[in-house]
């Protein structure tokens, strides 16, 4: 402090003006302390908040929106600071706290609120947000600046709460944004948010600015599904000696949490991949190859009974001449033959899942499929099992076809290399059709397979309904099962793992005729 | 996807006509193409054909060589194979069947929009030379009577009219049809974007899934994945958006508040996004002078303003020599100038966290 106010001071004192000091009280402001369990970056890499006054006669009134990438794990936890301007003594604001995956967002079309479904719904019927919504509009300074879109609530953790900032408190709060809670969208015209509890929307709590203890906890990103190993070895190879190996080793997949469903896959009608949405699986096991023909006949041998008279044996070789609808595609054979190393194809439904049955496992879930060719053993999500990379012809098998209708639609792009199915020993060049990580095979081509699942599109009331962990379709009456992957009677654009088919095969000349239909099995990992 | 009508022997039938026509008989002696044999004369070029063991010197007779490894490669459905010997007998003796072939081959791999330039130029050829025979003149216009049909046709609008357009990584080939411009997927080779006349065009693509790439200098670049089903005509608008400019701002002493247009945003130093345009800076901090400036931010680029905050002037009333001068004569006039030049009450200054965000309520 200068002489000339120390003098101005002391002659303040002598008057009796004392009392006047040259501080005013602090702002009322909270340090917000935000983090989240998700796994950073790939459930969790971009935070976004929104401010919203509460007036009595105007309603909600938007103000503010910020978004920041948090791409970093050591980002988290995050903080920022919210004041009160010292034009009011105490002030109250929505704050809303959004954690998602970076460039996973939705055009904005007004507040598009869609709770979860009730229970009393048809698990069929479509269930999708409204077209638009509550009109909020980001305005400053008569200026509309709504951000053009905001992120997709399907893989979004959502938390609405109030803050109360009083001039003079100064302190901290912290918000733990949790996984259990993604997929829930806040209600904002009700005013509640899910905090901890997976689909519960609970009332909106009111934050103050609590004393800052001077401890600051570690950030409990990734603690939400931890990546987990099996709890056995996986089952080895087998082989009779004189015959050949029945490829009937399996792999462990570590459990996780991961995207299920794919915006590349969108608009095919209800096959379409959207909307996307967070699943968590537990650690299991499964085929590293598709069920070959000599292992379905080991199974007959050790006294496996079809329900209905699948595979359809085929005793001749592949007629190239006709479309790959023929049964002259079947691969399995009434008498051991040349086609062994093959997988069976010309299977239903029934008797793959009764194969696997059988050695006390399951057909594969879509989200376990899809884990396993798009997430599992590998950082990040890639489009293909071996990667980014384009499938090949000599690098996959697809594009197979020499006749016949789709001949002439991108069917035959490899016929090249070989027409019709391959056996599981055609590795391919490098990459291969291998999954990053854990090498399961022929995820990209070869054969469709057989889902456990009952096919609903990702759109309905059963999948919206459908919890976060272990997610599995099945309703009564299913119409139709699931089957994933690409074939070797399939275009290119066909051989993406993102693709979800609607399988309604049945029984006789249509099982002849599911020359693209193969399967393998699961098993869990029981801890 | 409706099929195309003609089977696989028809055109396999139709490309081994070809090879006995024109190039087969007495084409390496005559400068120009022998006149079409009566096809009903026609065999199996392969029994007259000497063994191919060792391609010839003869560019007459190696491209005659090529066109019947690429008929081979059409009998065993190797229709990559076959291209690559037509394309490359075509180099080095054109002909319109040759060019026919290759318009065949492309067509059994649905790639469309190949085959169909193929075909017009095969009868863009054919109108100068009369190279092609009545049976494959007819083929090759019905053939592109059903190209056209299974392509689709989608209307194109780009802004600005200046961005460049890609198709699977492919710049378009613009053509002109009538009042209407064509742009062409599929038939040039990788490349950058080009932009095409006037941000308007249909765009001609074949059948099934393809990524579009919008670019232009200035602006975020749009990429957009489009299924398309045979002989549709989907719109397709695309606006690119203006790049944000960043702005950085330092100050020479902290903490110093920072406005942009009378807008609080934070402490200095801090990093903001804006449209491009001009705005108002200000940066402000206990006893110095306020810093004003005019920054114009431009889309996409990175702007960089330190603030130099100097001190503010000393003001008369706090020179000790007035307070010596006036004394305490008049109690209320001493009172009165103290509270006319005490300094400003503070407040403790803001934290911002981790972020450095500092977000006022309203």
């Amino acid at each position: 402090m200068g002489r000339a106010p120390a003098i101005a001071a002391a002659l303040l004192a002598t008057v009796g003006a004392g009392g006047c000091t040259g501080e005013l009280p602090a702002r009322g402001e909270v340090i917000l302390v935000v983090d989240t369990d998700l796994p950073v970056p790939q459930l969790a890499s971009a935070l976004r908040l929104d401010l919203y006054s509460i007036d009595e006669s105007e309603g909600l009134r938007w103000y503010e929106s910020r978004t920041i990438a948090l791409p970093d794990p050591r980002d988290w936890p995050v903080s920022f600071s919210i004041y009160n301007p010292p034009d009011r003594q105490e002030r109250s604001a929505l704050v809303r706290l959004r954690v998602y995956p970076r460039g996973r967002e939705r055009d904005y079309h007004g507040e598009r609120f869609l709770p979860p479904p009730p229970e009393d719904l048809p698990p069929d019927q479509p269930y999708r947000p409204p077209e638009a919504g509550q009109p909020l509009r980001l305005m400053d300074r008569g200026r509309d600046v709504t951000p053009p879109t905001e992120p997709s609530p399907n893989l979004t953790v959502d938390r609405l709460f109030r803050l109360r900032l009083v001039e003079g408190e100064v302190g901290r709060a912290r918000i733990e944004l949790q996984g259990a809670c993604v997929g829930t969208m806040a209600d904002l015209e009700g005013r509640r948010s899910c905090v901890s509890q997976e689909k519960m929307l609970e009332p909106m709590e009111e934050l103050g600015a609590e004393p800052a203890s001077g401890f600051v906890a570690a950030s409990q990103q990734g603690s939400f599904a931890p990546r987990s190993g099996c709890s056995r070895p996986a089952r080895p190879p087998t082989e009779m000696p004189g015959t050949g190996p029945y490829h009937d080793d399996e792999v462990c997949v570590p459990g996780g949490a991961f995207i299920f469903g794919n915006v590349e896959a969108f608009g095919i009608d209800k096959a379409s991949g959207v909307p996307e949405r967070v699943a968590v699986l537990p650690s299991f096991f499964i085929d590293r190859y598709e069920v070959t023909v000599r292992r379905m006949r080991r199974a007959f041998a050790e006294g496996f009974v079809s329900p209905d008279g699948s595979p359809y044996p085929n005793p001749g070789s592949f007629n190239t001449q006709l479309g790959p609808e023929s049964p002259s595609y079947c691969t399995y054979t009434p008498t051991p033959g040349p086609r062994e190393d093959y997988p069976v194809n010309c299977v239903s439904y029934e008797t793959a899942r009764a194969f696997c049955d059988f050695y006390g496992g399951d057909l594969p879930t879509e989200a376990q499929w899809e884990y396993v060719a798009q997430a599992a053993g590998r950082g990040a999500e890639t489009p293909y099992p071996w990667g980014h990379q384009e499938p090949r012809c000599d690098q996959v098998v697809y594009a197979r076809v020499s006749a016949g209708l789709a001949a002439f639609t991108g069917g035959n792009q490899c016929v090249q290399v070989s027409v019709g199915p391959a056996p599981v020993t055609e590795i391919g060049a490098e990459p291969g059709d291998v999954s990053l990580g854990l090498g399961v095979f022929a995820l990209g081509g070869s054969l469709q397979e057989h889902m456990r699942d009952d096919f609903l599109p990702l759109d309905t009331v059963f999948w919206a309904a459908a919890p976060i962990w272990s997610p599995e379709c099945q309703y009564e009456d299913p119409t139709s099962h699931s089957a994933r992957g690409g074939t070797w009677a399939a275009p290119s654009s066909l051989v993406y793992p993102g693709l979800r088919v609607e399988s309604q095969l049945g029984v006789g000349m249509l099982i002849a005729s599911s020359t693209s239909l193969g399967f393998r099995c699961v098993w869990p990992d029981a801890l | 996807m409706r099929a195309p009508t003609t089977g696989p022997s028809l055109v396999i039938g139709g490309m081994v006509l070809s090879a006995a026509l024109g190039l087969a008989t007495g084409a390496r002696a005559q400068p120009s193409p022998a006149p079409p044999p009566d096809p009903s004369a026609l065999a199996d070029p392969a029994p007259e054909s000497p063994p191919l063991e060792t391609p010839s010197v003869d560019p007459v007779e190696r491209a005659r060589e090529l066109f019947a490894e690429g008929i081979d490669h059409v009998r065993n459905s190797e229709w990559g194979e076959a291209l690559a010997d037509f394309q490359a007998s075509s180099a080095l003796r054109a002909h319109a069947v040759t060019t026919y072939n290759m318009g065949a081959s492309y067509r059994a791999m649905g790639r469309y929009t190949r085959a169909r330039q193929q075909f017009l130029d095969a009868l863009q050829r054919h109108a100068q030379t009369q190279e092609l025979p009545p049976h494959l003149l007819e083929e090759t216009r019905r053939f592109l009577s059903e190209i056209d049909a299974v392509l689709a046709r989608v209307p194109l609008s780009i802004s600005p009219a200046s961005a460049g357009v890609t198709v699977d990584g492919a710049p378009l080939q613009t053509q002109r049809a009538g009042d209407v411009t064509q742009l062409v997927a599929g038939v040039r080779s990788a490349g950058e974007g080009e932009p095409i006349p006037d941000g308007k065009g249909t765009l001609l693509l074949d059948p099934g899934s393809h990524v579009i790439l919008v670019s232009a200098e200035g602006y975020q670049h749009t990429v957009v994945n489009r299924t398309v089903a045979p002989g549709s005509n989907p719109q397709l608008t695309l606006k690119l958006q203006p790049k944000p400019s960043q702005l950085r701002v330092r100050a020479s002493t902290s903490p110093a508040q920072v406005f942009l247009n009378g807008d609080f945003l934070g402490i200095a130093p801090l990093e903001i996004l804006r449209p491009a345009g001009t705005y108002e800076l200000k940066v402000v901090a206990d006893e110095r002078e306020p810093f004003t400036s005019l920054v114009q931010l431009e889309s996409g680029k990175a702007h960089l303003v330190r603030a130099d905050l100097t001190e503010e002037s000393p003001s008369v009333l706090e020179s000790w020599w007035f307070w010596t001068a006036a004394g305490v004569v008049v109690t209320g006039a001493v009172i009165g100038t103290y509270f006319a030049t005490r300094p400003e009450p503070t407040r403790p200054p803001l934290d911002g966290g981790g972020l450095g965000w500092v977000v006022p309520l309203q």
